[in-house]
């Protein structure tokens, strides 16, 4: 007599271990593919490839000398001035309530830097009350940052930002013409991307670009 | 308060026929000397209606403002100014809205803070033809 071959059953759950795995390789594949053909819809115009964000140096609204590392942070940059009675508000109070949208652990890791274009009458001091008004978490304060000239100029042009002074027909009095973008850096101090300001009232928009590069 | 008839009169006299809508004055922080007010206006009459001028209590001046932008359309780092202007026409039937990423009633030289959301600012609009039109805006944060 002889025995018929031996004949291996695989276990059922082997079986279902490798259908899972093969499940998971598929749908990885695909999205692997989505995401390259794909990538994240931006809502900002993004920089392709990434710049690395141009450090500066200042004071912060507390007189401190303040020197703007992205290593670490996720930030939204703005250039503007607190004399500025639309535009400025107008960014600040979004980004607050796009900051007030994320998740606390985002939250921590997120933070808004004002710097300002009228270095001459933005004293650490005026700029203190502005961003504490704008900026409502203790937790995430606002930063505000007074580059004095000539470095503000060096500054804002490496950033692709520009300013000069409108006259209203006044010596003291003057209004400035300025860029109006929001620049999204990311923590290691990736350029990612800019808003302008017309777009921020977008603010589930705003926010998945944050949420995305913050990944 | 009573008003003397004389003056109500003439206030209704010189009363332009022109629709008001969300009216406000946005709160900024205490050290900032500009503001504007934001509304939208909407002619009901049957003439051309011609916004001459701004003033108010908060502000030594008041101003008419458009945004300009520089450049060509669309790229997000072109510069944008403001302008002041002279008038602001409304057609009759035409709708005109003040709003912070376009025109607006700037106040400059603020005479106190507007940082109280609550507040109520006194708001004067002056037309063509010496309509006036005499309005109360709540102070409150931008939207």
């Amino acid at each position: 007599m002889q025995d018929s071959p031996p004949i291996t059953v695989r276990p059922w759950y082997v079986s279902l271990i490798f259908a899972l795995i093969a499940v998971a390789a598929l749908l990885g594949g695909v999205w692997l593919y989505a995401r390259i053909q794909n990538p994240f819809p931006y809502y900002g115009t993004t920089y392709t490839p990434p710049q690395t964000a141009p450090a500066f140096s200042g004071s912060d609204q507390d007189s401190r000398a303040y020197t703007f590392a992205p290593q670490g942070k996720t930030t939204a940059l703005f250039f503007g001035f607190t004399h500025c009675p639309t535009i400025c508000p107008l960014t600040l109070t979004y980004l607050d309530k796009v900051r007030g949208r994320l998740s606390p652990a985002q939250q921590k890791d997120f933070q808004i830097v004002f710097v300002s274009i009228d270095p001459e009458r933005d004293s650490p001091a005026q700029l203190k009350s502005y961003v504490g008004f704008f900026g409502t978490s203790p937790a995430s304060k606002m930063l505000g940052v007074n580059v004095p000239e000539p470095q503000l100029a060096a500054v804002a042009r490496s950033y692709g930002a520009g300013y000069s002074r409108a006259d209203t027909g006044s010596k003291t009095e003057y209004q400035m013409n300025h860029t109006t973008a929001t620049y999204l850096i990311d923590r290691r101090g990736q350029l990612r991307l800019l808003w302008d300001y017309t777009q921020l009232s977008n603010l589930e928009r705003v926010q998945a670009d944050i949420q995305e590069v913050m990944r | 308060m009573k008003m003397p008839a004389a003056s109500a009169r003439m206030a209704t006299q010189l009363a332009p026929s022109v629709q008001v809508s969300g009216l406000y004055v946005a709160a900024v922080p205490s050290v900032a000397t500009e503001s504007a007010a934001y509304l939208t206006l909407k002619n009901t009459g049957k003439t051309a209606l011609i916004l001459t001028g701004v003033s108010s209590p908060a502000a030594r001046v008041g101003m008419l403002m458009t945004m300009k932008r520089m450049g060509a359309p669309g790229n997000a780092l072109d510069m944008t100014a403001m302008k002041m202007v002279t008038d602001f026409a409304l057609r009759p039937g035409q709708s005109l809205t003040f709003a912070p990423s376009g025109a607006h009633l700037m106040l400059s030289r603020l005479t106190g803070p507007l940082s109280v959301v609550g507040q109520t600012v006194p708001i004067t609009l002056n037309f063509r033809g010496g309509a006036v039109l005499r309005l109360a805006a709540p102070v409150r944060r931008l939207q």
